[in-house]
């Protein structure tokens, strides 16, 4: 009887149109929006590449043969070439940085001037390419000053590597910000599995559907019916987060981080959390369909919102202010558990994300069927 | 007045979705526009957040401190693995800076190495921005000390010469690119616009041209023409009047700043978008025919738009490829001459115009949404 009603629902679940669309179309087209929205910001938008950089030299250009010999090593082609200088005229300078084809210039006189248009990280790299040359000279004229006996020495000083700055690994420097955008949409598909859930609540309540009134009548038990329900519902929803995340890994090619299982694991935890959230609102109280299914939506977004779906590092400014919140929200749980897979290397906090999308979940099926229970319609 | 009449019960009878996107719309400006800068105060280097964790504590690690807190957001962080992980993915820190025990002794030790350690993101610009600061203090107290100042006067010596710096020229607007808190909102309103017009409007149309309620209407009394003018009328009284709340609220969320701006023009902007949304929402009333579609169709557009024409993420960081798709959306363009409009500080026509060319060909959208719109309805009408 169980597969019976199980099989029956599921198939007419795949068949409703909209709940199928933002289950399985909407997250993939998000994933596609976020994917051309952040292009260049998911590959290598922190990555070094060379400031295209003008040096225009006046005639009073004595004191910088120095700077062009700095800006020559700094250009030297290689992996950490810093500039790419061309050198101009004042005018044509001004229109290649009016046009955005370079990101500043150099004007050589007495001293080095630098001219940028607006603020940035490559124009700040202009700067302390400059500064770092005048601080240098300023450095050798005072000890010309001061201790000229020792300016032999100054120089083998400042040729020479006496600190050692060593590049250490915490094994994650590597993982890129934006991937959180992607967890938190995986966290949306699992949450989404409250549509599903809030169909189950309202296929069992004769005063919210013709359904449920014409599953009163019939002889099957209703906690058997509504079990089945649940389970399609989360049955559909792991289906729509299997494409979800198919789409993230294969045709987007994004890196989620390489524990499949685990993810996986956590996603099935995830929709069934998001199914049980849908079938408690559906249960509560005798409000209307609409008002429930608004209400389903609202608080399915607000949990998304604060795990980082709009605002990237919003589970963190939570996390320092509101801690609580993180370990209760479902949807900053299920991104917790595809971030500690991805950055940290024990599996403690991913543990502990599961259980407690276990616990809520567990607790919200027990409410629902409190408050279900042998509710009996006598007229509707 | 019959069908204006009943335009707004419509309209009214979505006032929960309505709500609720106002709602998001107030979360994200309120958030983001708290990233806004007003600043008239000309260049300033990008500074990149730095977290140290100093074991050694001596007046040289001290001085490193100092050093780099003049030039970026530094901030001490625990020595522990989990915290520097979860700085380092959310870059609160994109750079942390390792001092042992002893680093201080060994630098001032003429042949000794001192040993520092850093964790940043590998090949990346800012981690190499630190690692040349950092390099050049140590570098500067070393060479100091090498010909012959005392090692108190070599880092003092090392502090103050690093003070000094290149003079920088700015070219053109003072603002430097940094966008203001009013232009922030005005960027979300394009993303709001849409999503809210088309939730309030759409469904009207989507009534009034179903089949049976408009062979009703057909052979009723009143006109063709009369019905016509209503319905206009009715769609342009909820846009401009959504406008208008949204230039209310602006000016009462940022009466500090945006008197200040060029507020005509953002107006002037914002007014031209509303017509494209509004040209959108009375061809998505026309070409859906259901409520559930009619939802996916709103979200899909207003999210889509606002991804693609740079509501949420700068124009700057996409792609070329992306960026040919989105000169075809009029949030495109409404985002350009926003950015625009508040970068201008000079007032002339010539710095206007290409401000004034994006507000043109968002024009040029709306009309052509409207003329679509009209030859759908006049289809659907001797269907």
């Amino acid at each position: 009887m169980f597969w019976h009603l199980y099989k029956y629902y599921f198939k007419a679940s795949i068949r409703n149109k909209s709940a199928i669309f933002w289950c399985f179309a909407f997250p993939l087209i998000l994933a596609s929006l976020f994917y051309f929205g952040f292009g260049n910001l998911l590959n290598d938008s922190e990555e070094l590449k060379a400031v295209p950089v003008a040096i225009v030299e006046t005639k009073a250009a004595k004191g910088a043969e120095g700077f062009k010999q700095t800006a020559e090593e700094l250009s030297k082609k290689g992996e950490d070439q810093l500039l790419k200088v061309q050198y101009t005229s004042l005018k044509k300078a001004e229109k290649l940085l009016q046009e955005g084809k370079i990101d500043g210039f150099y004007t050589l006189g007495d001293n080095v001037r630098l001219t940028v248009k607006e603020n940035g990280i490559n124009q700040t790299i202009l700067k302390e390419v400059s500064d770092q040359y005048i601080q240098m000279n300023n450095m050798v004229r005072q000890t010309i000053k001061e201790h000229p006996e020792g300016m032999e020495k100054l120089v083998k000083a400042m040729s020479q590597n006496m600190v050692e700055n060593q590049q250490i690994s915490l094994g994650n420097e590597d993982a890129n910000m934006m991937v959180q955008y992607f967890y938190a949409l995986l966290a949306m598909v699992c949450l989404y599995g409250g549509f599903m859930g809030l169909q189950s609540a309202l296929h069992a309540q004769a005063n919210l559907s013709d359904i449920a009134a014409r599953k009163a009548v019939s002889p099957a038990e209703k906690l058997k019916s509504t079990a089945a329900d649940f389970l399609v519902g989360v049955t559909v929803q792991f289906l729509a987060f299997l494409v979800a995340i198919g789409y993230m890994w294969l045709v987007l090619k994004i890196d989620l981080g390489s524990q499949a299982g685990f993810i996986l694991l956590a996603g099935f935890f995830g929709c069934f959390t998001g199914v049980s959230i849908g079938l408690f609102i559906g249960s509560i109280g005798r409000m209307s369909r609409d008002t429930k299914s608004g209400l389903n939506i609202g608080i399915s977004m607000f949990f998304c919102f604060f795990s980082g779906l709009m605002v990237g590092n919003m589970k963190d400014i939570v996390e320092k202010h509101v801690p609580i919140f993180n370990r209760i929200n479902p949807a900053a749980l299920i991104t917790d558990c595809f971030y500690s897979l991805n950055i940290y290397d024990d599996l403690s906090v991913y543990f502990r994300s599961c259980i407690s999308l276990i616990i809520i979940s567990v607790l919200l099926c027990l409410g629902s069927f409190f408050m279900m229970r042998r509710k009996k319609y006598a007229s509707i | 007045m019959q069908v204006f009449k009943c335009f707004f019960k419509i309209v009214r009878s979505k006032k929960l979705s309505m709500s609720i996107y106002a709602g998001i719309f107030f979360a994200l400006t309120i958030l983001f526009s708290s990233f806004g800068k007003n600043s008239d105060t000309g260049f300033q280097t990008t500074k990149i957040n730095v977290g140290i964790v100093d074991h050694d504590k001596s007046t040289v690690s001290k001085a490193l401190k100092t050093f780099l807190s003049n030039e970026q957001n530094v901030k001490d962080i625990k020595d522990e693995k989990k915290t520097m992980q979860n700085e380092l993915f959310y870059r609160n820190a994109e750079y942390i800076l390792i001092l042992p025990k002893g680093f201080g002794e060994s630098l001032l030790s003429e042949n000794k190495k001192a040993q520092i350690e850093n964790v940043k993101v590998p090949g990346s610009t800012s981690g190499y921005m630190i690692d040349q600061q950092v390099n050049k203090f140590t570098k500067m107290v070393r060479s100091y000390l090498a010909s012959g100042f005392s090692e108190q006067q070599a880092v003092e010596r090392a502090e103050n010469t690093l003070r000094s710096s290149a003079k920088v020229d700015l070219m053109g607007s003072k603002k430097a690119g940094e966008q203001s808190n009013t232009a922030y909102y005005f960027q979300y309103l394009a993303y709001i616009f849409i999503a809210l017009i088309t939730v309030a409007v759409s469904p009207v149309f989507m009534v009034f041209y179903k089949k049976d309620i408009r062979r009703r209407n057909q052979c009723s009394a009143a006109t063709e023409r009369s019905r016509n003018l209503q319905l206009a009328l009715g769609t342009l009284t909820a846009s401009v009047g959504c406008w208008l709340v949204f230039m209310l609220l602006a000016m009462a969320m940022y009466r500090n700043e945006i008197f200040q701006s060029n507020l005509l023009l953002f107006m002037l902007n914002s007014v031209m978008f509303i017509g494209v949304s509004a040209g959108i929402s009375f061809l998505a009333g026309l070409l859906v025919t259901n409520d559930d579609a009619l939802q996916g169709v709103i979200n899909v557009v207003s999210l889509g738009s606002a991804f693609l024409g740079g509501v949420f993420v700068p124009l700057e960081f996409m792609s070329k490829q992306v960026l040919t798709v989105s000169r075809f959306l009029p949030t495109y363009w409404y985002i350009r001459s926003n950015k625009l409009i508040d970068q201008l500080d000079v007032l002339d026509m010539s710095h206007i115009w290409p401000a004034m060319q994006g507000i043109l060909i968002q024009a040029g959208f709306a009309l052509a949404l409207f003329a679509a719109a009209m030859l759908v309805s006049k289809q659907k009408r001797t269907a």
